[in-house]
């Protein structure tokens, strides 16, 4: 039970650090775009190319709501292995409550704005409450990563009685991890879109900048885990037990997928049922084939 | 028929040996000692004689065929 629970933590704090970082990165687009938007809303001016760049702004929310949940799981793994709640424990869970909550009111109001900006109305008194939900986030995010990788640091030292393997599985761990995640997200994204496409245009280039953008952390992943790797010869990447497992889940994820896929390019492509349906099949295979391959290889590996 | 082992113990015999000091001896990660032990995993011919030579034990002492 205590291993499986520093293992469980080891994962859930990298994943965690991963989104973290990138919903910093998205918090500086968002900055940095609305500093850009406010005058011209303001102003009551056309948008012109700041309207393609504000369409990707739900992406920087999708991140930064997947990241308070996933720190919400692992802040509750921490105090329970470390069984001590210190004073920086409670204002990281306050911060993070306020954090989350200023996820939903950032898009109320960034609503409001576009709503009041047709209508022609003034919206200077909203931009400040936005700034301040921004700064919230960045507090939020850049003490989270800090305690985090403190927190890494921590149960890396106190391997005493848990010595480290040489055949590092927590990366090989972790990837399956993030890919069952991004799988998930990617899934229901596609579903979404597919629905939404029979009412709004959602072009090819919406789906394939979306796609990539939610295959992001699980490539940020597999590229830390090659870097690793890139040190040691091709046979030894997986030792035998990975290789197995990472076979017999490639091998059932194709037998799947080829049935599964051939059913949905039959439907997606049925003119009665869906219009404009047919650039959504390939974002379905991807995230099909990866949800499927990182959860059967996770099944596969803790297959005690 | 499966393949038993008395790795696990092998390890308490030795020194109260951990799956990770195993792990490491023999180049595999924690969760394939752990399976072998369990016998959830047949191991190549190599590891398992790597195994025996760790434990410095024939391999016939640590694993074994057990007919079901």
């Amino acid at each position: 039970m205590f291993r499986l629970n520093k293992k469980i933590i080891r994962v859930f704090t990298i994943a965690t650090l991963l989104l973290g970082v990138i919903s910093l990165l998205w918090l500086v687009y968002d900055y940095f775009l609305y500093k850009q938007l406010k005058p011209v809303i303001l102003g009551f001016g056309e948008l012109g190319s700041l309207e393609q760049m504000a369409e990707f702004v739900w992406l920087s929310y999708l991140f930064m709501f997947m990241v308070h949940i996933i720190a919400g799981i692992t802040l509750l793994l921490h105090l329970r292995y470390f069984r001590v709640i210190r004073l920086i424990n409670i204002i990281i869970i306050l911060l993070g409550i306020t954090s989350f909550l200023a996820v939903l009111s950032d898009w109320a109001i960034l609503g409001d704005i576009l709503k009041e900006y047709e209508a022609g109305w003034d919206t200077s008194g909203e931009w400040p409450i936005l700034y301040i939900l921004l700064g919230i986030h960045a507090v939020f995010l850049l003490l989270l990563t800090g305690i985090f990788a403190g927190v890494l640091r921590r149960l890396k030292v106190n391997d005493g009685e848990e010595m480290a393997v040489k055949k590092d599985e927590m990366v090989f761990t972790a990837a399956q991890y993030v890919g069952l995640i991004c799988g998930i997200i990617g899934l229901v994204w596609t579903v979404f879109a597919l629905v939404l496409s029979q009412r709004l245009p959602v072009s090819y280039y919406h789906m394939l900048a979306t796609s990539i953008l939610i295959l992001i952390p699980y490539g940020l992943v597999v590229l830390y885990w090659f870097i690793l790797k890139c040190k040691e010869k091709i046979g030894d990447w997986y030792d035998e037990k990975q290789s197995r497992d990472v076979y017999r889940s490639g091998f059932i994820t194709l037998v799947v997928t080829i049935p599964v896929m051939l059913a949905l390019y039959l439907v997606i492509h049925n003119d009665t049922l869906f219009t404009r349906g047919d650039y959504f099949w390939f974002p379905f295979l991807v995230f099909t084939s990866l949800t499927l391959f990182s959860v059967l290889t996770l099944i596969h590996y803790h297959e005690t | 028929m499966l393949l038993g082992n008395n790795i696990r113990r092998l390890r308490f015999e030795k020194g109260d040996i951990s799956q990770e000091v195993l792990a490491n001896g023999v180049g595999v990660t924690r969760q394939t000692i752990h399976s072998i032990e369990k016998v959830k995993f047949v191991p190549s011919a190599l590891l398992a004689f790597k195994i025996a030579l760790f434990f410095d034990t024939p391999v016939d002492q640590v694993f074994f065929i057990v007919d079901n």
